[in-house]
């Protein structure tokens, strides 16, 4: 533990021979579908047939949106809604791309010549693409509007030397990960039950969300993942709502059916991030005291409120005030629907999106008060002696050493040359300019920070949520090997070798002995309701749960060794696959005898000790309450921290930004594997940086979809993105197992605010350069 | 994206591939590297009746050197092009435009021949060939003609070859005529989308400009070709000066900028004459040297 090994995964994965769904053929003879979609992003179904397209050879049948609104429910919400989500529209399509109909045929090629078939009669409807507008009136396109207020704001604001005002707006982006969804499903007429094969990746809350929809007992829904999954970064949540349209089809027409979304169907329709405008009033005293917060939020989560939304609003809540004392804030948060595809989970989940205002306004009051925004910073963070802190709004910050990363930081960044270098680079006319950005980075979310959408009243009236947790089993089979298996679903992260450096490290092997299953198969796997990849929380419970398991396994190997080795159970050590006794060299026994023994000898096993060498194991972030009833929320497990400086230079004739050196300091805990740590540190870097410098998801204002390929959107290449330098302060976290922190979202959250601070630096601009910080954008801000 | 169906052909002659051509018409699709054509029609937003696979064709691979020309056979890719013996003397704008144009797998497919006759307005290689004054040798079951660069592009996608034409060559005037040559174009992301191009060839004698070619790329409907800023240099030593004022004219002769959400009108008239200013001094300093 500890050590940057090499990822196992990479061996396969770089021979080709990785399993991914669509490499699986777990349902010999299904069909393939093609989904037809609308070309409209507000159109009433006036008429839609498929004869033609049933005539064509090959196509086994059609199922329409019609059939799935009488054949399922909507999808529970998290809040009350009068826009129901099906998994296909039947009667109005609300946004380009939205599924009207399932074609399966033989093949895909006949698939999408019988999506031409159909012949759809639409009339358009009025277009609502303006979040803003929609905000301003209550109507069912306003599903939320909530205030919160913790401490006492108008105080706070009434005592400011500085009033920050300002407008940030962060644009709609997506992950775009190299494969697509996926899922074959197939209904079992015998029991009515689905099972359906899936890169599904959690969190598995939406395995319920899909049984509901599908009016089935969850047990009667099985999900089963592939071994590989080719990257997810949040997305692939959102599968299963195709597992609900799949399944439907292969119950109508008695097939298993197989569906491989291609990339035009994934930009359109398969999940972004929200995009986000938020009205900042920041309150400061002369020497730079953040006093106060007044926070309006509009939240565009696309044509329906479907889960987990609006989660990605609610995922920040315990850290509303980032990684400052300020103790008074007040918020407003509005859900708004217009006509765009509804939104999902993407890398940051809510995190870029405020710490745009949060870290943006600090950057205005440093340039407005005269300070260095480092020197600003440093008279806001929370002190270290400060740890445990608990937010106004009710966030547990366990562990941090913020002023010490932020030493870091400026010492990697070599902050005072820099600035020097900036300040001859202008006095020479060129648009050099530094950004910073501190971020609090939270992990392992609570699920039951999203019920903050409905007040505390309605809240009581349902059950609690809360928590996150998390199983893994360990087994050693007669002949000493060891398995491994999780329910984190990993898409490309490493969590097989952390796993099996875990188990090694408890087991007394190394971790090329341990082979890690990582399928998840919701009818044998040691799962939870918040299984999955997401909100980084692998290093905690995931990681956690195979501790606990492994130290299952080997305290029942204790006890074994002890009666063979006539000792205490407390006296054996388990080391280079042996059973030792301590401080007795001689007195020992291979791992695999006492595996044999135990498994071919159950005779022979001490007195109350059960067969078998197989435990599985739960771990549950600790601390994780449900809200309470003045809208506190410990909305995640742990807050790991990072801080982020960037000097950047735009090309005066064209706009050009580029980046000239980024320094990234992190504190994640301890970290498990510092390799694999580097990668997720890069990975949530290189996305931040394609929301900062270039991607968006663009609509034209009759709601069409203006990025439909990946020639259209600018997803950030390798070209694209520097290679950050890093530092890493662990201060252990006391509340997960392994004194881990998660790493793989935080540089996803500064690298957004932290570019566009620094190109509003370059420009000398009063107010923000917006985000994508495009050529043509920056060029137009040129003073 | 699965292709809508499609008959095809794949002849071993020329004469074969154009009685195919001359067969099925405008139903007809040429197919060569395929990098733009094949996900048009996985999108199926082409949908050839036929198509025509030239890639076994004899004959077309190849870049022949003659007195101040380069014949580019339309089966060459856009990466042999790119490795051709000598091209950073006898032809420097391909060499400074191919790396634009795509990426490295893509060039490693893609031919010469089919991103001219694809006649996209945002390519690299359409506008080097409309400056250089090159031009495109196309065959019919009727015979073979010359289509000069400035008559070939005639809109977006849109090109003067006939349906039952294949473009067999393009003719690359080399540095004999124009020894002074640059291309220089700003991307929102490097190998795609061009927001603008522009590329100059000149000549210098006595020490001025004696004859200039200006064109600038993704600012309307085609490659253009703009004379006010070879009108501009003209008789003119490029300095700083001559070169803005180069860059100046060509902004101010870009009639209706195309305008998309990678950038807007007023950017890319600025920034072709930024462009059309740069290499202006590039190409100079290219002459003179």
């Amino acid at each position: 533990m500890g050590r940057a090994l090499e990822r196992f995964e990479d061996d396969a994965l770089l021979r080709g021979a990785g399993r991914f769904l669509d490499d699986l053929d777990p349902a010999p003879g299904a069909h393939h579908a093609a989904v037809l979609r609308s070309p409209h992003a507000h159109a009433r179904v006036v008429r839609l047939d498929a004869t033609r397209a049933l005539e064509i050879p090959g196509v086994t049948g059609v199922l329409t949106g019609a059939e799935v609104a009488e054949g399922s429910r909507p999808f529970p919400a998290a809040c009350p809604t009068e826009v129901p989500c099906y998994a296909a529209a039947a009667d109005v399509a609300r946004y380009v791309g939205e599924p009207l109909a399932v074609v399966v045929a033989r093949d895909r090629y006949v698939a999408e010549d019988a999506l031409d078939a159909i012949a759809v009669e639409f009339e358009p409807l009025d277009v609502r693409m303006d979040p803003r507008a929609v905000a301003a009136e209550p109507g069912p396109s306003l599903v939320s509007d909530r205030r919160f207020s913790y401490g006492d704001p108008d105080a706070a604001f009434a005592r400011a030397d500085l009033v920050v005002r300002e407008t940030f707006a962060f644009p709609r982006w997506t992950c775009a990960p190299m494969e697509c969804a996926g899922v074959v499903a197939r209904w079992d007429h015998g029991d009515d039950s689905l099972t359906a094969w899936t890169n599904f990746q959690g969190p598995f809350t939406l395995h319920s969300v899909a049984a509901a929809a599908l009016r089935l007992p969850g047990a009667r829904l099985r999900l089963i993942t592939p071994p590989d999954s080719g990257g997810s970064f949040g997305v692939k949540a959102v599968v299963y709502a195709a597992v609900v349209l799949m399944g439907l089809a292969s119950r109508k027409l008695g097939v298993p059916v197989r569906w491989i979304e291609d990339r035009r169907e994934h930009l359109a329709a398969g999940g972004a991030s929200t995009q986000r405008t938020t009205d900042i009033e920041a309150a400061f005293a002369a020497d730079g005291e953040l006093l106060g917060l007044r926070l309006d939020v509009i939240e565009d989560v696309g044509a329906y409120i479907r889960a987990p939304e609006p989660a990605t609003l609610y995922r920040m809540h315990g850290a509303l005030s980032g990684a400052y004392r300020v103790r008074d804030l007040a918020v407003r948060n509005r859900v708004v629907l217009t006509n765009r595809a509804p939104t999902t989970l993407n890398r940051g989940f809510g995190g870029p999106q405020h710490y745009l205002p949060i870290e943006g306004a600090m950057a205005v009051a440093a340039r407005r008060l005269g300070l260095d925004p480092a020197d600003l910073a440093r008279r806001n963070l929370i002190g270290a002696d400060q740890f445990p802190y608990t937010t106004p709004s009710g966030g547990i910050y366990a562990s941090g050493d913020y002023e010490g990363c932020l030493d870091d930081a400026l010492a990697l960044f070599d902050h005072g040359r820099r600035t020097a270098e900036r300040d001859a680079a202008r006095a020479d006319g060129r648009l050099v300019g530094i950004g910073m950005a501190c971020v609090v980075e939270p992990s392992i979310s609570n699920m039951g920070y999203v019920t903050l959408v409905e007040p505390a009243e309605d809240r009581a009236k349902a059950l609690p949520k809360s928590g996150n947790a998390e199983g893994a089993s360990v087994a050693i089979n007669p002949n000493g090997g060891i398995t491994v298996r999780m329910s984190t679903t990993p898409q490309g992260q490493g969590h097989a070798t952390v796993a099996a450096q875990v188990a090694a490290d408890v087991l007394g092997v190394t971790p090329q002995d341990i082979h890690v299953v990582t399928e998840v198969d919701t009818a044998s796997s040691p799962w939870t309701v918040s299984s999955g990849a997401y909100s980084s929380r692998f290093s905690g419970v995931g990681a956690g749960a195979v501790l606990r398991a492994a130290e299952r396994v080997a305290a029942k190997l204790r006890v074994l060794a002890a009666a063979q080795l006539h000792c205490e159970p407390e006296d054996v050590v388990l080391a280079d696959a042996r059973a030792e006794v301590a401080h007795d060299p001689d007195a020992s026994v291979s791992l695999r005898r006492l595996v044999g023994a135990a498994h071919w000898n159950p005779d022979g096993l001490p007195d109350g000790v059960e067969p078998g060498l197989h435990a599985v194991a739960f771990c549950a972030a600790e601390q994780l309450p449900p809200p309470d009833g003045e809208d506190h929320i410990v909305a995640s497990g742990e807050n790991g921290f990072v801080v982020d400086l960037v000097m950047v230079e735009v090309e005066r004739a064209t706009g050009r930004v580029t980046v000239l050196d980024y320094v990234s300091v992190h504190d994640a805990g301890r970290l498990l594997n510092p390799r694999l740590a580097a990668g997720q540190v890069q990975g949530g870097f290189a996305h931040g940086v394609g929301a900062a410098l270039q991607e968006r998801i663009e609509y034209g204002p009759d709601g069409a979809l203006l990025t439909p390929t990946l020639k259209e959107y600018p997803l950030a290449t390798p070209l694209d993105v520097p290679t950050p330098r890093t530092g890493h302060r662990e201060t252990p976290s006391p509340l997960t197992p392994l004194g881990a922190k998660g790493l793989g979202e935080g540089t996803t959250m500064s690298a957004p605010v932290a570019l566009q601070n620094a190109v509003t630096d370059a420009l000398g601009a009063e107010h923000p350069v917006g985000l994508p910080l495009s050529p043509s954008r920056v060029w137009e801000r040129i003073p | 994206m699965k292709p809508a169906t499609f008959r095809y052909r794949r002849p071993e002659t020329l004469d074969q591939a154009l009685a195919e051509l001359g067969e099925h018409g405008s139903g007809a699709s040429v197919l060569a590297g395929g990098q733009s054509l094949v996900p048009l029609m996985n999108q199926r937003r082409a949908r050839p009746a036929v198509l025509v696979d030239i890639t076994r064709l004899p004959g077309l691979g190849q870049v022949t050197d003659a007195p101040g020309r380069l014949r580019v056979g339309a089966l060459v890719t856009q990466a042999a092009f790119e490795r051709a013996p000598g091209l950073a003397g006898r032809c420097p704008i391909a060499l400074e435009c191919l790396p634009f144009t795509g990426h490295l797998a893509t060039r490693n497919r893609g031919t010469v021949g089919g991103s001219i006759a694809h006649a996209d307005p945002r390519a690299e290689l359409p506008l080097a060939l409309l400056v250089l004054g090159g031009a495109a040798e196309v065959a019919s079951a009727g015979g073979r003609r010359t289509i000069a660069a400035e008559d070939l592009f005639t809109g977006p996608y849109e090109s003067a070859l006939r349906p039952d034409e294949i473009l067999v060559a393009t003719a690359w005037p080399t540095t004999d005529e124009l020894p002074g040559q640059a291309f220089e174009e700003v991307a929102q992301r490097h190998g795609d989308y061009t927001i603008a191009s522009a590329a100059v060839a000149l000549r210098v004698e006595d020490g001025v400009v004696a004859a200039a070619r200006v064109g600038v790329g993704a600012v309307g409907d085609r490659p253009l070709l703009v004379p006010e800023p070879g009108a501009v240099l003209a008789g003119r030593v490029v300095d700083e000066d001559a070169a803005e004022a180069a860059g100046r004219a060509a902004a101010d002769a870009i009639e209706h900028p195309l305008a998309d959400i990678h950038g807007s009108a007023a950017y890319r008239r600025h920034l072709a004459g930024v462009l059309v200013a740069r290499t202006a001094r590039r190409a100079w300093e290219r002459a003179v040297a």
